[in-house]
């Protein structure tokens, strides 16, 4: 076990910026607080853990996206996304929506998993739809 | 190149405060870290990170499965949730998002700029092929802004 105590960091130019890969509490390892505003929030939590931009229409692609494998088409308006790195449970939070001002985006709460959840684009009927572009993030606790 | 390795670093003066130049990672003062993104520009580790989430069971006594900075829940009636804040936000200028289950075309969305509180927000949800509000087993809500 070593210990520095400093109260300032800067680089040896005298820049205010400290060089680092990987940050890791020391207390509880998976919590590290950060100031905002005047109080503290926790950086884990406060990270999005899966976002993603994808096309529903044709055959699905993906645009752009962070800890998602795949996403796997289940028909019209419907769509699964796989995640690479799992959450540790099926309590985490998505958040989903779509280019179309006509059609709204759900989650499928049967299918939510620790490595995969469903959401649907349906339209002013409840009737299912494909959307161009599709956006998602989720907030929760990884495995 | 230079290295460290250690287990523990914790401010000298006080040891619950560490500055990286002038900027506090953690202290009672306010303040901005930027952290440098995917490609060559940086960001803001405060503003990119999200300050409340909740995922709640909304049907008959509603219960959270899982959340963060929340400190309780209501039933204000079907379809109709309040989600307060453990720490509150500086303002009520935040931004919210919510979806709901699938079920009967469910929809969730806040339920109108006067129900953002730097102390919580009011979400509603509704079916929308029938308009009706209604209760849903799954109601997920997350608020990125400024911390009080």
């Amino acid at each position: 076990m070593s210990t520095i105590k400093v109260d300032t960091y800067l680089t040896r130019g005298g820049a205010s910026e400290i060089a680092i890969d990987k940050l890791k509490g020391v207390t509880t390892a998976d919590s590290i607080s950060v100031t905002a505003g005047s109080v503290t929030t926790t950086l884990q939590e406060g990270l999005a853990k899966t976002r993603i931009r994808f096309n529903q229409q044709g055959t699905p692609s993906i645009t752009a996206s962070f800890n998602i494998a795949s996403i796997v088409d289940g028909g019209t308006g419907d769509t699964t996304l796989t995640i690479t790195n799992d959450y540790a449970n099926v309590n985490y939070t998505i958040n989903a929506q779509n280019d179309d001002n006509s059609v709204t985006t759900q989650i499928v709460s049967d299918d939510v998993f620790v490595g995969s959840y469903r959401q649907r684009t349906v339209d002013g009927n409840n009737s299912l739809v494909d959307a161009p572009i599709n956006y998602t993030i989720t907030h929760g606790d990884l495995a | 190149m230079s290295t460290v390795i250690l287990d523990t670093i914790t401010g000298k003066s006080t040891a619950t405060t560490i500055t990286i130049g002038s900027t506090p990672v953690v202290s009672a003062s306010a303040n901005s870290m930027t952290i440098r993104g995917e490609g060559s520009n940086q960001t803001s580790i405060q503003q990119g990170l999200c300050k409340f989430f909740s995922q709640i069971e909304g049907e008959g006594t509603i219960s959270t499965r899982d959340s963060f900075n929340q400190s309780s829940i209501s039933d204000n009636g079907t379809g109709d949730y309040d989600f307060a804040f453990t720490t509150n936000m500086g303002n009520d200028d935040y931004a919210q998002m919510s979806n709901a289950d699938s079920a009967s075309g469910h929809i969730a969305m806040q339920y109108s700029q006067g129900e953002q509180h730097t102390t919580g927000c009011r979400i509603f949800c509704t079916e929308i092929h029938a308009n009706n509000s209604t209760d849903s087993d799954v109601i997920m809500v997350t608020v990125h802004g400024d911390l009080s």
